[in-house]
């Protein structure tokens, strides 16, 4: 350990400098409050062996200046008293002394004191390191998550599906971490028809991502595959369009949970032809899709379904409705219909509903605007959820 | 997590005594009902009377068990359900895959 030894009896430094230097300690040694502090200030010391009553700085206003200039490492303190002096240990304990050694100072209780401090601060050094240990390791894991969130964002559709198609796209994502099980996508099957889906991994954080991102891609090939089939043949001909059920029980049958796990997804896949505005779509347990028409009539669609994954035996329906010119289709996931108020008050299916008939006239870009107001109100304040949130909005227009 | 367990009638009755089995609760609930199931039990009756919201996470956990139990050959139902979790069953069509009783008498008297 390095000792600093203050008083302002120099034969009393010298005794303490060399009781200490032969249990191998480095000693340095200061007169008074004000020189040890200046010795402080360029060398590094663990314990400070202090007199109390000293001429410019006292051992008292030492004590309280190591404290409040403390930053990184402990210092020690031992503070020597004397009975002859009539001195408040309280005030001395507040003002951050650890141990106290009365005068005249007995050698071996001296070295007793100094080893009880040595084996403190070495706990306090080992605490130290493994803190570090742990935080250097803590940031690890967010930087990776961050990137990884990154990632998970860059899966997401960039916008409208095309420039001037009369399919106008809008959306909303905020994962309840950095990484989440909600994820979406929409894109061409050939020149008239648009598969979307929206999906919700059970749970939220790393391991629903893995799955909600493994399932982007095979649904991400999966029409991509379809979609070079019809163009291999004529743009007219639908038979090759998949049908959403059968596309929800192929998923079914390669994403069964076993018994020891539950991950499992709520889906909506659809398929739109946006010639003829005709809408096939199955849901898996996924929130019911809403449709707002441009009057600002609200219908909540689709009779619920099996989730994926989750029982072997799902059976699924393909259920169809025709869009007309200036519908509004809404997907979103249960974090939104889900997420309470400061009175802990779920949002709901009803309010949700609501929203939309009322902003049913605005633009699409301001709809997702207000969406995210109204969500920031909704919460108090705090863009902040519990679950992961995603919500896709289409508009639907005659083709010109 | 609060749980309540009660032989009645050859039936082990599971009543889970929270507002929420959400992704906080799933693990060591799905865990617990394994355990019970592990320990010999065929039959359960899961009473949700108390329980406000049940999320995937949750649904996911007394599907796993339903799974479990019945490659034992045994069985697991349910009763008590409230307006939101019933819904809840609804919408994912679990109404079709588990038993649902109004209450935990009318469950015992079917069952048993």
């Amino acid at each position: 350990m390095r000792c600093l030894v203050v008083d302002d009896s120099r034969e009393l430094c010298a005794v303490l400098k060399l009781t200490l230097k032969s249990r191998e300690h480095v000693v340095l040694e200061a007169f008074d409050g004000e020189e040890a502090w200046t010795i402080l200030q360029e060398e590094q010391v663990d314990i400070v062996i202090s007199d109390w009553v000293m001429p410019r700085l006292d051992g008292l206003g030492l004590c309280k200046r190591i404290r409040a200039e403390e930053v990184d490492d402990y210092t020690y303190f031992i503070m020597l008293t004397s009975i002859t002096e009539n001195l408040d240990i309280i005030s001395a304990l507040e003002a951050g002394a650890d141990d106290f050694l009365s005068k005249p100072v007995e050698l071996e209780n001296l070295q007793a004191r100094v080893h009880s401090a040595s084996r403190i601060l070495n706990l306090q050094k080992s605490l130290k390191e493994k803190n570090q240990a742990l935080k250097l390791a803590y940031d690890n894991v967010q930087s990776e998550l961050k990137i990884a969130a990154e990632m998970q964002r860059n899966l997401l559709p960039k916008g409208d599906i095309k420039p001037n198609s009369n399919l106008t796209i809008k959306w909303l994502f905020h994962p309840s971490q950095l990484v989440g099980g909600d994820i979406f996508n929409y894109l061409y099957l050939d020149n008239e028809h648009v598969a979307f889906y929206s999906l919700d991994v059970a749970g939220h954080g790393v391991a629903a991502a893995m799955l909600s991102v493994s399932l982007h891609k095979v649904l991400s090939s999966e029409f991509c595959l379809h979609s070079d089939a019809i163009m291999k043949t004529t743009p007219e001909i639908t038979d090759h369009i998949v049908d959403p059920s059968i596309v929800m029980r192929r998923l079914n049958t390669q994403f069964l949970m076993d018994v020891d796990s539950h991950q499992y997804f709520t889906m909506i896949y659809g398929v739109l032809n946006i010639r003829t505005g005709k809408l096939m779509y199955c849901q898996a347990a996924h929130p019911h899709p809403i449709l707002i028409s441009s009057e600002g009539k609200a219908r909540s669609l689709g009779e619920g379904g099996f989730p994926v994954g989750l029982v072997e035996t799902s059976i699924y329906d393909t259920l169809s409705v025709d869009l007309v010119s200036g519908d509004r289709l809404i997907l979103h996931s249960d974090g939104i219909t889900e997420c309470t108020n400061l009175s802990n008050e779920p949002l709901g299916e009803q309010r949700l509903m609501d929203f939309f008939v009322q902003h049913h006239d605005v633009s699409m870009q301001e709809l997702m605007f207000d969406l995210h107001n109204y969500l920031l109100e909704w919460r108090g304040g705090k863009y902040e959820f519990t679950d992961d949130i995603s919500l896709v909005a289409f508009e639907f227009n005659e083709p010109c | 997590m609060l749980l309540e367990n009660m032989e009645k009638n050859g039936i082990l009755v599971v009543k889970l005594l929270e507002k929420r089995l959400d992704a906080h609760l799933a693990v060591e609930f799905k865990e617990t009902l394994a355990r019970l199931i592990s320990e010999g039990h065929r039959k359960i009756l899961l009473d949700l009377e108390t329980v406000e919201f049940i999320d995937s996470s949750g649904l996911g956990a007394i599907v796993s068990a339903l799974k479990r139990i019945s490659g034992e050959n045994g069985d697991l139902i349910i009763c008590s359900l409230q307006d939101a979790t019933s819904s809840m069953f609804k919408l994912t069509r679990m109404d079709k895959v588990f038993s649902i009783y109004t209450s935990e008498s009318e469950a015992l008297s079917v069952v048993a």
